[in-house]
């Protein structure tokens, strides 16, 4: 009866998702939400108690997923070796796991891992993503190939490297690749790796937003957040639907949809005028001359490089500048801002779907916000916590110190009643999923965590850089496996 | 023509003792050696083998003949170690000394070189001279190799290389939880191999009074327990700043000296530890020397003070009882008693020690008021070195890398070549590289290793040499800019906040004077080590493919620097904030940037000497601002 109950509660949470509510199948689970309906979880627990099992995978910063009983993670195994791990949900024994030669690996800067993509996952394949592969898909039972579907190794400006992730919704497999070089969102066939089709994002930015589904008007869009845009796609067909041109220059957070509205909070360095142009010429001009050579240019994009110098001078200045890799209809800049936008429109919306849009200092610039329970929660450095009401975006506090400091690389997540918050540190500080802020336990898992936990089945699986654990309220002490 | 004849007539003679190393793939070379050469040429040649697999992957077959199709053929040893060397160059082979070594192309236009030296020792040095002239750079933690492969050619060498001081020694034991105190066997195994690539050739431990690895025992008075010796362990629980750099160890130590509770538990592992270090010292032909810092206040017995007579008899007995637990050391150098005149109680020995041919340098930081015998060495500092430099006496100096004990980031690029200069004019035997901190000490330790074998090399030429193949073009540009705005950064600091990176209990201990509100030079240090960092993240974006590591590095150490400033203002401002809410504000802006700062050092963090870093500014001022900051929100809130 309950996990009925459960199938009907998430039926009405995740609209288009079919999926058990306990199971917990890509990014921040179910459309990204971060939310589960698992009871029964711990508040007090840390890398020694309450442990039910942990393994060592290897470097990674990509979640764990979980279906019908099985745990799915990623890792940098060895220098050139990337391996997906199944582990049993209940007692972490290793089911399978797959090692994919990388060939040679891109720049990326630290805390960045090459394993930072989290897997989507369904009944019957876990869809992976790794720059140099593309898209992979192997049976959930044994970990064989189902299909793989070959992508460009992205590229950036800043050398960040990849962090983008898949989602799987219906028979398809999206994902949205925003680099500085070629930005696509594209769909491909579940069962077969094919492709169904792909729509260029040619005005935006390197970002990491998620793709989520929002079902507004009996009809499900596909949207996606960018470079000073919020897009609705149809996910049939990849076509634009809609457009909000509120948002700022670099996006690394993702939205979160609750019933029909679109919630983004997000912090981009500098105010609105500041453009990519300024980032380029603080950073890559290392001799501080103004204008950018060839050398000073990534390889990659030497050949966006040549086209942009329009007097071929070798250099790209002030003015090339401003158009040669952010796109000249998009000149988002910076800002800190929490906006709450009502999906299920067509065209240009930015004047008749914002439902409210405020200028506060409380959004991280990596880590997503999290509504729940009619509240907007967002974290940021320093282990500040803000919370606004969802349909008012009035604030009920902000930039609350937690007692964690340090940096927030991975998202809010909540179930129970609680909000689980991980620290770059390695703590996981617990607070009430109430109107005041309540500081419930601060847990320490012993090392770095990027990765948002997960939780399913009244279990939270913590990824840490090299480990992964999975807590329990029921479970004794440490396994020291 | 004649020496190919030689060679082949030589495999006839030699089938079936050829000892051949061969490898898988890639352009093959030949290293040409004696079967029966030299221990540590063989090793020569393995490391040059190494060497250039990776810097060419190169196929390298080591013997005493050439296989006919190696495209580069290179004759390893001495005339006297290498008969292919002798009939290779004959008259051609320099007068060099027992550390001179060179590189020098047989024929020009051929692809036959020499690499050579007039001792084992000193043909390893021009294997890794070999290695530096195709881009490699040896550094405290390893090597970087060259961005881009380098054209595989031996035409045109002709490099010799002398010394200009004999003894090259560098401390690799004292004191300080910052320095090399906490590094264990395995961690000073690998020192020590990047020390025998950088051609020094002796390491000098410190044993002080603290340290197990002191050769004498205390007086009982001291046998308190494990305070006793090396005081620099702590725990590192989870709210350490920057404990990722710890990776999950929950104890900061010395792995090999760990915290017994026995007395006698950690005398014994001090002196295990000594022998091991010094066997993998010889090893790698590296003498070793063991400083004796000791103290002549108060006898043994803590009760009452000695005469002149008596304290030189405990010299002796210390030197004495060194030797007999460490028969194993080449060198000791000891602090002399504070005595006026001791000739004739120094006499007798100093005789003796002669006689056992263990060197002993008598420290001293000034020549007065102690005399000590002419024949006997002085270890001094350089700018004593003038008065020792006409006088027959060996003379050596101490070769300081960094400011003291600070944290604060420090690259003495000004200051150590004056000092290294010094030594060089007044002739000095040998110089002890001495660093406290060694978090910084890669770019001048390069300079330091490069200019003993050429002294009109300058502090910016090396770091051009050294950069530029491991980086690529530009980036030192950077990189100078970056080093310069430190080097002013300190000269502030030197002046107006001298302790600052050091005495946490006096200054960020919140007990110090805050300088007035509108001093300038907090923020001017604040901006400079700003800038630093901003240069050193251009040369980071700068070097893509090369050495990131090497830039990464210091841009997050900058970052430190600009951190700790940071919270020593915001303590400056709680120190002079008139109400407590203020003072509370401050006080977290203040944790807030130690804690950044501590995270900036550990997301890079190498070695020991970073954690010991990271560990003791936890204990030393984050732990007790947090215990203020604690105290003052009871009250307030």
């Amino acid at each position: 009866m309950q996990r009925w109950l459960s199938f009907a509660v998430c039926l009405i949470m995740s609209g288009p998702f079919l999926v058990f509510a306990e199971d917990w199948p890509q990014f921040r689970g179910i459309n990204a939400s971060g939310v589960s309906t698992s009871r029964n979880l711990p508040t007090e627990f840390s890398f020694e108690d309450k442990v039910l099992w942990q393994q060592t995978l290897g470097d990674g910063i990509g979640s764990s997923v979980i279906a019908s009983g099985r745990v799915f993670n990623t890792a940098m195994t060895a220098e050139n070796t990337f391996t997906v791990f199944a582990h049993d949900a209940s007692t972490g024994k290793e089911l399978w796991k797959r090692d994919f030669p990388t060939g040679k690996l891109p720049r990326i800067t630290p805390p960045n891992s090459h394993a930072s993509s989290t897997p989507a996952v369904d009944d019957e394949r876990v869809y992976v993503y790794f720059s140099t592969i593309g898209l992979i898909a192997l049976d959930v039972e044994d970990g064989k190939d189902a299909w793989t579907h070959k992508l460009r190794t992205p590229a950036y400006l800043m050398d960040w490297g990849a962090g983008s992730s898949p989602i799987v919704f219906g028979d398809s497999v999206f994902f949205a690749m925003d680099d500085d070089l070629l930005c696509y969102v594209t769909a491909v066939n579940k069962k077969t790796g094919e492709l169904q089709w792909k729509t260029p994002r040619e005005d935006m930015l390197a970002g990491y937003a998620i793709p989520v589904l929002c079902t507004a008007n009996g009809r499900t869009d596909l949207v996606v957040s960018g470079t000073g845009k919020l897009k609705g796609y149809d996910p049939a067909t990849g076509k634009e639907r809609w457009t909000c041109n509120t948002l700022l220059r670099t996006m690394m957070t993702s939205p979160v949809v609750r019933d029909d509205v679109i919630y983004i909070a997000v912090q981009s360095y500098g105010d609105a005028t500041r453009t990519v142009k300024f980032a380029l010429l603080e950073w890559l001009d290392t001799n501080q001359d103004k204008q950018l050579s060839k050398p000073e240019t990534p390889q990659e994009f030497w050949a966006r490089f040549e086209v942009s110098d329009r007097n071929k001078d070798g250099y790209l200045d002030d003015k090339e500048l401003d158009t040669a890799f952010q796109h000249p209809d998009n000149q988002a800049g910076g800002g800190s801002i929490v906006q709450a936008i009502r999906g299920g429109g067509n065209g240009d919306v930015t004047k008749t779907h914002v439902v409210w849009n405020i200028n506060s200092k409380a959004p991280s610039n990596l880590s997503s916000p999290l509504v729940v329970n009619n509240r907007v929660y967002t974290v940021k450095t320093g282990g500040l916590l803000s919370c606004f009401d969802a349909y008012t975006g009035k604030t009920l506090w902000e930039r609350t110190r937690i007692q964690n400091l340090g940096d927030y690389y991975a998202s809010p997540i909540a179930a129970d009643g609680k909000i689980y918050i991980a620290g770059r540190n390695g703590f996981v500080v617990v607070v009430e999923d109430a109107p005041k802020l309540n500081i419930l336990a601060k847990n320490d898992m012993g090392e770095e965590i990027f990765a948002n936990p997960s939780i399913a089945d009244g279990r939270i699986y913590i990824r840490t850089r090299e480990k992964v654990f999975c807590i329990a309220e029921d479970a004794k002490s440490v396994t020291g496996k | 023509m004649t020496t190919y004849r030689f060679l082949i007539g030589w495999l006839v003679c030699c089938a079936g003792l050829l000892n051949v190393a061969v490898c898988e793939a890639g352009p093959r070379v030949a290293v040409v050696m004696q079967d029966d050469a030299p221990t540590l040429e063989k090793h020569a040649a393995k490391e040059l083998a190494a060497q250039w697999k990776q810097l060419f992957d190169a196929d390298v077959q080591i013997g005493s003949t050439p296989p006919t199709d190696a495209i580069a053929t290179i004759l390893l040893g001495s005339p006297t170690t290498n008969p292919a060397v002798k009939t290779a160059l004959g008259d051609k082979w320099p007068k060099l000394t027992d550390q001179g070594h060179l590189i020098r192309t047989v024929t020009p236009g051929q692809s036959t070189v020499v690499v050579g030296g007039d001792s084992p020792v000193a043909t390893l040095w021009a294997v890794y001279e070999l290695g530096h002239h195709f881009g490699v750079r040896s550094l405290l933690h390893g090597d970087y190799f060259p961005l881009e492969t380098p054209k595989l050619s031996v035409e045109g060498l002709d490099i010799v290389k002398e010394p200009t001081i004999r003894t090259r020694a560098f401390r690799v034991v004292d004191m300080s939880p910052m320095s090399f105190g906490p590094w264990g066997l395995d961690d000073q195994k690998k020192l020590l191999s990047q020390l025998s690539k950088m051609k020094f050739n002796r390491i000098e431990l410190l044993a002080v009074t603290v340290q197990s690895i002191r050769p004498v025992r205390l007086p009982s008075k001291d046998e308190l327990g494990p305070e006793a010796f090396f005081p620099w362990d702590f725990p590192i629980t989870g709210d350490v700043p920057g404990r990722k750099a710890f990776r999950g160890v929950k104890q900061f130590e010395n792995p090999d000296l760990p915290r017994h509770e026995s007395y006698d538990d950690r005398f014994r592992d001090g002196q295990q530890f000594v022998k091991s270090l010094t066997a993998s010292a010889h090893e790698r032909h590296l003498s070793v020397g063991m400083f004796l810092s000791m103290s002549y206040e108060v006898s043994p017995d803590g009760e009452h003070k000695e005469n002149a007579a008596q304290k030189w008899k405990r010299f002796h007995t210390y030197l004495d009882t060194a030797h007999e637990v460490y028969p194993e050391m080449d060198a000791f150098y000891i602090d002399p008693p504070d005595t006026s005149d001791a000739t004739s109680f120094q006499t007798p020995v100093f005789q003796k020690w002669k006689e056992i041919g263990v060197d002993v340098f008598v420290s001293q930081s000034s020549l007065k008021p102690v005399k000590i015998l002419p024949s006997v060495g002085i270890l001094t500092v350089p700018q004593e070195l003038a008065k020792l430099s006409n006088t027959n006496r060996p003379h050596a100096a101490f070769l300081t890398f960094d400011s003291g004990n600070s944290v604060f980031p420090s690259l003495r690029h000004r200051k150590l070549p004056v000092a290294l200069k010094a030594l060089q004019e007044h002739h000095a035997n040998g110089f002890i590289a001495v660093c406290e901190t060694p978090v910084d000490i890669d770019p001048s330790l390069y300079y330091v290793s490069r200019a003993v074998f050429n002294p009109k090399l300058t502090f910016d030429s090396a770091l051009q040499e050294l950069i530029s193949p491991i980086c690529g073009e530009g980036v030192v540009d950077n990189v100078r800019l970056a080093f310069a705005a430190i080097d002013e950064a300190n000269a502030i600091l030197s002046k107006q906040a001298p302790n600052l990176g050091t005495d946490f209990d006096a200054v960020l201990g919140m007990n110090g004077d805050p300088p007035p509100v509108d001093a300038k030079w907090p923020g001017e240090v604040r901006t400079l080590f700003t800038n630093a960092m901003n240069e050193m993240y251009r040369a980071n974006t700068r070097s893509r493919g090369g050495a990131r590591a090497f830039t990464l590095y210091y841009a997050r150490r900058f970052e430190f620097g600009l951190h700790f400033m940071t919270c020593a203002e915001a303590i400056y401002n709680a120190n002079r904030a008139t109400d407590r809410e203020k003072e509370l504000e401050y006080l977290e802006a203040a944790q807030e940037a130690l804690y950044a700062a501590q995270n900036a050092l550990a997301d890079v963090a190498r070695d020991q000497s970073d954690r010991g870093m990271i560990g003791f500014i936890n204990l030393k001022a984050y732990q007790p601002l947090m215990q203020r900051l604690e105290t003052l929100e009871k009250l307030v809130r």
